[in-house]
């Protein structure tokens, strides 16, 4: 029994209803791409390059072919014959200047599956080993011998685009990919009059996702037919599905995708790997059934990593704190190639560095470099949580500088409460807002006022420790995407969604969704809504998804787009199922359809309520067809689509309180408030847990988190021992709050909560750190705030130079990452 | 993995606030759900079945 409201409730949208997917997962019962064993299938492993770059001189598989259970080993040559293109970049950004004439000339390398020649990062693949089981495929992986003749390796951002950097791709003369600029308003002369300019840099490390789920594919052929299904741990289906049609020349209809339980993806399973092409390509050469999993540490080096950044963040205002304009230029990292969608992944934040607040002047200049490190691509936020950490963290300074309290500097500035589009300095219309509202909350519940006295009256310190707060009132764009604005922006695909409902004959109600989820919640969520619209329960509804076969048409889930625009999708199509169904009532009942109303979940008479008809009944007398009106066919079902005509803005206010310990650099987070306003809430449980799970991501990228590569490339946290995610014992708890300011973008009023808390969350918490550090004269921290960095920066602003590093088996980030236990829980 | 390592806590008889759940649960990682109604949730779960098996006792499974 999944149900938590009342019985007789006939509405679900709103409610906190455990969530249906649950019991089969917390039970062991979900199957995921992992689970799946097929008769006579054959175990892949890569042999991946040691080297981030160099030429392969020779490749030598003979040993390799020899050893237990191997099948098969090829190499990059072997397989070139397998492709009818390069992977795809969907997202091939260019340079160009807004506003300006601009030509569309795009920097996108070749990036075969299997390396040919030459490999450009640690761990691209340089063969392939077929084997019986997944052991006897790993060590003939070790036995494949290749000559490197190692080149020069880029691995700084800066050092990529300086004169006389080694160029990567040397076709395009340079490693940049693009500058891509956005300009509004007289930049220039706003901050050459302004009274105030303030300048920080900050530096967004790369992010390894670490999904729960490690990466995995099965690939059943049919050669007979020339058919394919596959399996696979992605975000993806139906994307995996076009471009595997496209990169292996396999006609689309002779493909289907489906993606089983998948174990998180956070952005990084939103992506087409090539692992997934050759286990295609070998399942269609050698007519048999392949299976490869990912091990946890090959992960890190061959699944997208998320941000990469450099930010040299400027706005000018006056003495009062009042915002006149917002300058930023950012410099970003794209790894060796340019990923799926790595290229636009900066671009998502370039509209917003202004947030929530108002402003004349706006600049935003991007140039994004090739070097020589995993590609990078989205991770959960996607340039949003790189435009919000500026712009926070910028704020705190500027309320630092004109010396008022942080608060009332933001509240200042809010763009205010407003609920139709609204032009903003970045040129996006958001949808709709009411800033003052959460951060007024959030001040609230964490008690802004009482801390900032005990601040003062204590200089700072709480028992020994440094007492800091910190504060992000952010806003996000998402429910990806109006289709127009994506081809604007060179994006290659769509941001529509497509559903259908469908009443079978006893009853129960099947709903086909476009969207892929990995662990959100939507069956749950979508059944409350056409539970609402139908009149039924939501144990009624049964929601299909992520088989291409089944949900045809569909993008998939990302950019926090599965309501907003799936969920909206399920709506319309319920709605015109009900439509149809009230047609067939009117009939039945040999009424006037302006004689029947829909109360209580069915069609009654009025004045005669004892004279209804309910959609499951109708749904049989459909299905039957003895009496149906002139002009209408059997079955009651219906399809929708939606384009969304904007995007959506969730916002809200966070607010973290941190005690900072000065001998030992560590932190512990004493409180964390999320006040959060994803417009109209259709399930509180769900939305709770999307704002815990993504604020923990967020404070872990604020405090823990950082990939670290040296200069020859080489990735030095290589695995969960150099670079771990938290545990329960590193995080602490949270308080939550919730304004309501419904969408104008779509006629549910949903915005979309799944980024939002990664997104808000890392300046809130470094914004606290630094607020505790100026008490011992530190001026600046970025993050991961680790407790080794908090510790030098203590020590030098106290005027005693920190001890020289003697780094044992890793360069200055290894320690770094040991999550300090003593002091790390709430 | 967080439900054996909840039982286990549960059975040892291990003391039931935030802090101590947590630190029970250092070698479990979970990367969507941050934890916290996790931890509730073996709060819970401790008060009915210590209660329904008082300390000392083999404590019942589900």
């Amino acid at each position: 029994m999944t149900q938590v409201a009342e019985p007789g409730a006939k509405r679900w949208m709103g409610g906190g209803l455990v969530r249906k997917e649950d019991p089969k997962l917390i039970t062991g019962q979900g199957r995921y791409t992992d689970d799946i064993a097929l008769p006579g299938m054959l175990w892949l492993a890569f042999a991946r390059s040691p080297v981030a770059h160099a030429n392969i001189v020779s490749i030598d598989t003979s040993a390799a072919k020899e050893l237990p259970g191997v099948v098969a080993v090829y190499t990059g040559e072997e397989l070139a014959s397998e492709w009818a293109a390069a992977m795809p970049c969907a997202w091939p950004v260019s340079s160009r200047t807004y506003p300006g004439e601009n030509t569309h000339d795009p920097r996108v390398p070749d990036h075969w599956p299997v390396a040919k020649d030459r490999v450009r990062y640690m761990g691209e693949i340089v063969a392939v080993v077929v084997a019986d089981s997944r052991e006897h495929a790993f060590d003939a992986t070790e036995a494949v011998d290749v000559d490197y003749d190692e080149l020069p390796v880029v691995t700084d951002i800066e050092a990529a685009s300086a004169d006389g950097a080694h160029v990567i791709h040397e076709q395009f003369g340079s490693n940049e990919l693009y500058t891509w600029e956005l300009h509004n308003g007289d930049v220039d002369k706003v901050f050459a009059d302004a009274p105030v300019v303030v300048s920080e840099r900050y530096f967004h490390p790369r992010l390894i996702a670490n999904a729960i789920e490690p990466r995995a594919i099965v690939v059943q052929p049919v050669p007979a037919g020339g058919e394919f299904t596959v399996w696979s741990a992605t975000q993806i289906p139906h994307f995996l599905r076009v471009f595997l049609t496209l990169i292996l020349g396999i006609p689309e209809t002779k493909i289907r995708v489906i993606a089983p339980e998948v174990g998180g993806g956070f952005g990084s399973k939103l992506e087409v790997y090539a692992e997934e092409f050759v286990a295609v390509a070998l399942a269609r050469k050698l007519g048999q059934p392949v299976k490869w999993n990912e091990y946890r540490s090959e992960g890190y080096l061959s699944t997208v990593q998320g941000r990469g950044v450099i930010q040299d963040m400027e706005v000018a205002a006056t003495e009062e704190g009042k915002l006149l304009g917002v300058r930023v230029k950012l410099q970003a990292d794209m790894g060796a190639y340019a990923s799926l969608v790595g290229p636009g992944i900066p671009i998502l934040g370039a509209f917003h560095y202004h947030g929530v607040y108002d402003c004349d002047a706006y600049s935003f200049t991007c140039t994004s470099v090739f070097t020589n490190q995993t590609p990078t691509d989205a991770y959960r936020g996607a340039g949003r949580p790189e435009a919000t950490y500026a712009t926070e963290r910028i704020m705190d300074a500027l309320a630092r500088r004109v010396g008022k309290d942080p608060a009332e500097v933001r509240a200042m500035n809010f763009i205010p409460p407003f609920d139709q589009p609204r032009m903003t300095a970045g040129t996006l219309e958001y949808d709709s807002g009411n800033y003052g509202a959460a951060l007024d909350k959030a001040k609230e519940l964490v008690g802004y006022d009482a801390l900032r006295q005990e601040q003062q009256a204590g200089d700072g310190r709480r028992d020994g420790k440094l007492l800091g707060v910190g504060i992000s009132s952010y806003m996000e764009v998402c429910g990806w995407a109006p289709s127009q604005v994506l081809g604007t922006l060179h994006y290659a695909g769509g941001g529509w969604e497509r559903a259908s409902v469908r009443c079978n004959p006893t009853g129960k109600i099947t709903v086909i969704s476009g969207t892929s989820p990995h662990g959100q919640g939507h069956e749950t969520t979508f059944a409350q809504i056409v539970a609402d619209a139908l009149g039924v329960t939501p144990d009624d509804v049964e929601v299909l998804h992520g088989d291409t076969s089944v949900a045809t048409w569909g993008l998939d889930s990302y950019g926090s787009r599965s309501l907003s625009v799936g969920g909206v999708t399920i709506q319309k199509a319920a709605e015109l199922v009900r439509e149809k169904a009230r047609v067939l009532a009117a009939h039945e009942l040999e009424v006037a359809e302006d004689d029947l109303e829909w109360t209580d979940g069915k069609f009654q008479v009025k004045g005669a309520p004892d004279r209804a008809k309910t959609v499951p009944e109708l749904a049989f007398s459909s299905w039957a067809a003895h009496n149906l009106p002139e002009g209408v066919d059997p079955i009651l079902e219906a399809g929708a689509a939606f384009d969304p005509p904007n995007w959506t803005f969730p916002s809200g206010t966070h607010i973290c309180v941190v005690e900072v310990d000065p001998e030992t650099g560590s932190t512990r987070i004493d409180r964390y408030v999320a006040v959060d306003d994803c417009g109209t809430i259709i399930n509180p449980l769900i939305v709770d847990g999307q704002v815990m799970g993504g604020v923990a991501q967020g404070i872990a990228e604020a405090l823990y988190e950082e990939a670290i590569y040296d200069e020859n490339g080489t990735l030095l946290s290589g695995n969960m021992m150099t670079y771990r995610i938290p545990s329960a014992a590193e995080l602490p708890g949270y308080t939550l709050g919730k304004t309501v300011t419904p969408s104008s973008t779509n006629p549910m009023g949903v915005k979309g909560i799944g980024e939002t808390g990664t997104i808000a969350s890392p300046p809130a918490v470094l914004n606290a750190v630094a607020d505790a550090l100026r008490f011992v004269g530190v001026g600046f921290i970025d993050k991961p705030a680790s407790a080794e960095k908090i510790w030098r920066v203590v020590q030098s602003a106290q005027g005693q130079a920190p001890p020289e590093r003697t780094p044992e088996g890793g360069g200055t980030g290894a320690a770094s990452m040991t999550p300090e236990r003593e002091g790390g829980v709430a | 993995g967080m439900i054996m390592a909840g039982l286990g806590l549960i059975e040892s008889g291990a003391g039931m606030e935030e802090e101590e759940v947590r630190l029970g649960l250092e070698g479990n990682l979970c990367r969507c759900t941050g934890y916290q109604n996790i931890v509730k949730a073996i709060q819970e779960a401790a008060g009915e079945m210590r209660q329904a098996a008082p300390a000392g006792a083999q404590g019942g499974s589900e």
